[in-house]
């Protein structure tokens, strides 16, 4: 593994990795253990509910108290943010935390591109994230098949693309603009409140008008929006996402390439 | 003798601070040449230059009659490069870091390294985050000679390092050259590399104040020798007094000592 940078990253966070990984699939599979005796309370919670409070849920207010509505909602749905604080966390350390370290320096001493070594890094990033997502929809599964039913394969790949392509887009973010100002922990910050936030407006957007319009500005509304569990991808969804990811790495590139790096 | 680097004109702003102004400077194949001056002075910005870590404000580097620029890396295929504050990964041990920067550099050789390190009395197998400053700083000297590179940029090398240690660095260095390679290596203590360096660059307040060969810089110091006295102190008082030559005799001074004993230990231990 020590071969490469690409290499190298994964085996320095390979601690960092594995423990998220076991933490999302552990979770996940307590969250739809957890679904029989919430059923009926869900269930109940849901006639009650006024239909201002209902509207809160959207569309999937019914949805809820089936196990595929619950794992939507409940299991892709609330840890979508997990998956985001992990891509946030690893992506302001990645690049930007190496070059705060100095130990930046010392690797493009040697003959590695800047190009070259801000490409492996990010693809450090977008595998780490596909292992972390790989406990996610383990923990799922087998959750489910421990529950007597099972969530096709087809509809736990579209809520885990929905996911990684939201997490690879928010750490695309911080990523770029860590490798622009040679700061993760502001770059961490600053993504960090705009995904906290934007998770808070995406998940009320029915509530009023305005917070549907703020939404909309929000990565979560384009991973939230389609209920990727039940339907296939909207392509338009998926287009803002991987123009999420994308645009900041090609914004980013050109300016780490060209400035001067920190040096003590 | 051809020119390894150039420095032409070269400036370096930071804002309104000017690091490096209008610097010349020509070094030629197969010479060691120290780069000597304050703390502050610029030494290190004119190396970061020419590693292509930042790029100057105007003027130009070169290195092996290439420009540099922070986005040209050919001519770190052949330069081994080391900074007095040189970052290594401390969740590895050292030989999992030389073998990492050996991949990076495309020049990985596992019996040189360990001969490099079985002279400067390191320890591969340790962990770098356990290791005292000087261990880390072998660990660094290994970096940037493992792969024995026609220039080497040494920023402040022997920090850190016992006198021990800093002989047998010595050793390396004219054995790099020796073989033809060229040495930059700065330092804000001249005594540390007068014995290696075949000239002198002087650098104050970002500015190149004196240029020197190593017999110059003996003519406008005076020539020194230092001898040993010991059962013989009186003969050969008698002996410099009869030729006229002047002396000034001085109490061993704790680094000589630090040598003595060790050498002595060395040697019983053998």
């Amino acid at each position: 593994m020590l071969r490469t940078v690409f290499g190298k990253t994964l085996f320095e966070k390979r601690w960092m990795i594995l423990i998220w990984t076991l933490a999302v699939f552990v979770t996940n599979l307590a969250l739809v253990q957890i679904f029989p005796p919430m059923k009926e309370a869900l269930s109940e919670m849901m006639t009650d509910l006024p239909e201002s409070l209902a509207a809160l849920f959207g569309n999937d207010s019914q949805a809820l108290t089936s196990l595929k509505g619950y794992v939507s909602l409940e299991v892709f749905g609330q840890m979508s943010l997990a998956v985001v604080v992990f891509g946030i966390v690893f992506s302001s350390s990645v690049l930007a935390g190496e070059e705060k370290s100095g130990l930046l320096l010392t690797q493009l001493a040697r003959p590695v591109s800047r190009v070259s070594f801000f490409i492996q890094k990010y693809l450090a990033y977008a595998a780490a994230l596909v292992l972390v997502m790989v406990g996610f929809v383990l923990g799922t599964s087998l959750g489910t098949l421990m529950l007597g039913e099972v969530i096709t394969p087809c509809e736990l790949a579209n809520g885990a693309v929905g996911i990684t392509l939201l997490a690879l887009g928010l750490g695309s973010l911080t990523f770029a603009i860590g490798a622009i100002f040679a700061n993760g922990a502001l770059a961490g910050a600053l993504v960090g409140f705009y995904a906290v936030l934007g998770y808070f407006i995406a998940s009320m957007s029915g509530a009023a008008d305005i917070l549907t319009t703020l939404g909309q500005l929000t990565p979560f509304h384009y991973y939230n929006e389609p209920d990727l569990m039940y339907n296939s991808f909207d392509i338009k969804n998926v287009l803002v996402l991987l123009g999420i990811v994308i645009v900041p790495l090609i914004a980013a590139l050109p300016v780490f390439a060209r400035r001067d790096l920190r040096t003590r | 003798m051809d020119t390894v680097i150039s420095l032409k004109k070269l400036t370096k702003k930071f804002g309104q601070v000017e690091a490096v102004k209008n610097v010349n400077l020509e070094i030629k194949t197969g010479t060691i040449v120290g780069f000597l001056g304050p703390n502050g002075a610029g030494k290190s910005t004119t190396m970061n230059i020419l590693m292509g870590f930042i790029s100057a404000t105007s003027g130009e580097a070169r290195l092996f009659d290439q420009r540099v620029s922070v986005s040209n890396i050919k001519p770190h295929f052949d330069i081994g490069f080391l900074s007095s504050g040189m970052v290594l990964d401390k969740s590895l041990t050292a030989r999992q870091e030389i073998e990492y920067f050996g991949h990076l550099a495309r020049g990985y050789n596992k019996r040189h390294v360990e001969k490099l390190a079985e002279r400067l009395s390191l320890d591969l197998d340790a962990k770098i985050s356990k290791m005292s400053t000087g261990n880390h700083q072998k660990v660094a000297l290994i970096l940037a000679l493992m792969k024995q590179p026609d220039l080497l940029i040494l920023d402040e090398p022997t920090n850190g390092l016992d006198p021990l240690v800093k002989a047998e660095f010595n050793k390396i260095i004219l054995e790099t050259k020796a073989r033809g390679a060229t040495v930059f290596i700065s330092s804000h203590v001249l005594s540390e590399i007068n014995e290696l360096c075949d000239e002198f660059v002087f650098i104050k307040k970002g500015r190149i104040v004196a240029k020197m060969t190593k017999e110059e810089l003996g003519k406008q110091s005076g020539e020194v020798m230092t001898i040993q006295l010991g059962k013989n102190r009186k003969k050969i008082i008698e002996l410099l007094e009869k030729q006229g030559v002047q002396y000034e005799i001085t109490a061993n001074d704790l680094e000589g000592t630090f040598m003595q004993f060790y050498e002595e230990k060395e040697v019983s231990d053998a």
